[in-house]
């Protein structure tokens, strides 16, 4: 990771979350609202190992906790999500060139934040609706999947153009 | 190996700012650093969400006229150009009429309670829509807006402002688990609490006398609150579909279906001012087919002349 690379993730994921309640969430789509910031903190996970991952996951929840309309204790997405960017950088060690990987496991890391996000939210107070929980659920993983065919080689496009860099280095900070 | 330590410190020191975040939140509740951070990000962050949202809009339209064209093109040839034409003119104007109407039902119930309204576009939808409540609007300090402050359509009630910034603010709405609003059944005066189940459809009604009478079909309007803040009265909430039997508890409780689709929000209006007169009852949409019972003596709050 060189400066611009970290200026590339910055920029990537303030994009996300600009785009997430604004355009996304406004497209009133069935089911539950493409989690675009999980895919886009998958794909640098991915790409980059378990440091990057955890720094792209810290980012991504202090955005959800902090930009309007988010209104949840902050720094309560940044622990979960710094801690699901740490776990899904260690999947990047198995370096595979399948297309399909990177979209089941956008899915599942979209599947894994909603299941914990519900759980957080019956905490706080909310009821459980099994019917809504499982079209959430579903469509969830689907759109997160559906994002990640265009986002996952646009984020390794950009991590390419942004100059090649030794396997050694890429892992420190 | 020297790799494996920095990746451990970079996780512990990543984790700790969050947890300090947390702390610093819990500690302050929800003053200090962490609102002035917040405050600090809503205003510059709000203009690019305004612009993206606007720019989310144009592209609804334009997929709208889009169907539109495709469906024309099987149509005979030298119509398809004017049928272009018309229908994209069609597609504006019906969108431009659909907010108009809109505006027609707010002025009006604005008109009838007397509330002094600022229409307010949605921006930005809680991007956990699962289960967070809230919703941003492109209506903030400058336009005379406070925390605190009943947002409504022309419907019913929203929800209620919980921060502002300069330019736009964050709307708790109805739904949201930590949502609670002084309500009472139209034509009676049973008072209770309307609180968010986190679910878009169902509302939950609390009575304050268990062995008060409620049924399915009763209205519910707010019951307002001190100074119209965070509610003013007279705003209608919604319709009682169930009701739960509690034997044994304290309070009774129904289940309320808002007259507002709280997961569809488009154009909305804050209060700045509370209306001279509580307006009772006289918002409710007209009853579906048996008269309400003849409003008896109530114990909501006597309106406060607010001469000043």
């Amino acid at each position: 990771m060189n400066v611009y690379k970290y200026f590339a993730l910055v920029i990537s994921i303030v994009i996300a979350a600009v785009l997430q309640p604004t355009f996304f969430a406004k497209l009133f789509l069935p089911g539950a609202t493409p989690d675009i910031l999980i895919v886009v903190l998958t794909s640098w996970a991915l790409l980059k190992g378990p440091a990057v991952g955890a720094i792209a996951g810290f980012l991504t929840g202090f955005l959800i906790d902090v930009l309007p309309p988010g209104d949840h204790l902050m720094g309560i997405s940044s622990i979960f999500l710094t801690i699901i960017g740490y776990l899904v950088g260690y999947l990047s060690q198995n370096q595979s060139r399948s297309f399909v990987r990177p979209l089941v496991i956008s899915a599942s890391v979209a599947n894994v934040f909603f299941i914990v996000r519900s759980i957080w939210a019956n905490i706080s107070g909310a009821e459980f609706s099994l019917n809504i929980f499982a079209v959430n659920f579903l469509t969830q993983g689907l759109y997160a999947a559906l994002l990640a065919v265009f986002i996952y080689p646009a984020i390794g496009l950009l991590d390419k153009k942004l100059g090649p860099i030794s396997r050694a280095e890429e892992l420190r900070v | 190996m020297r790799d494996s330590t920095r990746l451990r410190t970079v996780l512990a020191v990543l984790l700790l700012l969050s947890f300090t975040f947390v702390a610093l939140e819990l500690r302050t509740s929800g003053s200090g650093l962490t609102k002035s951070l917040r405050e600090f990000t809503a205003n510059v962050i709000s203009p690019i969400q305004e612009s993206s949202s606007n720019f989310t809009n144009s592209i609804k339209n334009f997929s709208n006229t889009w169907t539109e064209i495709r469906t024309a093109r099987s149509q005979v040839k030298d119509l398809q150009s004017e049928n272009l034409l018309l229908k994209e003119e069609l597609a504006k104007s019906e969108e431009n009429r659909r907010r108009a109407a809109e505006l027609d039902a707010l002025l009006k119930l604005a008109g009838i309670g007397t509330y002094e309204i600022v229409p307010a576009k949605v921006i930005a939808i809680g991007s956990a829509q699962d289960y967070s409540w809230t919703i941003t609007i492109d209506v903030g300090q400058i336009d005379g807006i406070t925390t605190d402050m009943t947002v409504l359509t022309g419907q019913g009630l929203v929800g209620r402002t919980v921060s502002v910034a300069n330019s736009s603010s964050t709307v708790a709405l109805l739904a949201d688990p930590s949502s609670k609003v002084g309500a009472r059944i139209g034509g009676k005066g049973e008072l209770g609490f309307i609180g968010g189940t986190g679910l878009p459809s169902e509302l939950e009604f609390e009575l304050f006398d268990p062995i008060a009478e409620i049924n399915k079909g009763d209205r519910i309007v707010t019951w307002g609150s001190e100074n119209g803040r965070p509610f003013v009265p007279g705003v209608p909430i919604g319709e009682v579909i169930s009701i739960k039997s509690s034997p044994g508890l304290l309070t009774k409780s129904a289940r309320v279906k808002p007259y507002v689709n709280l997961s569809t929000l488009d154009l909305v209006s804050v209060v700045v001012e509370q209306p001279r007169i509580d307006p009772r009852d006289s918002l409710l949409p007209p009853a579906p087919v048996t008269p309400t019972p003849s409003p008896s003596i109530s114990i909501s709050p006597s309106p406060s002349p607010s001469v000043e």
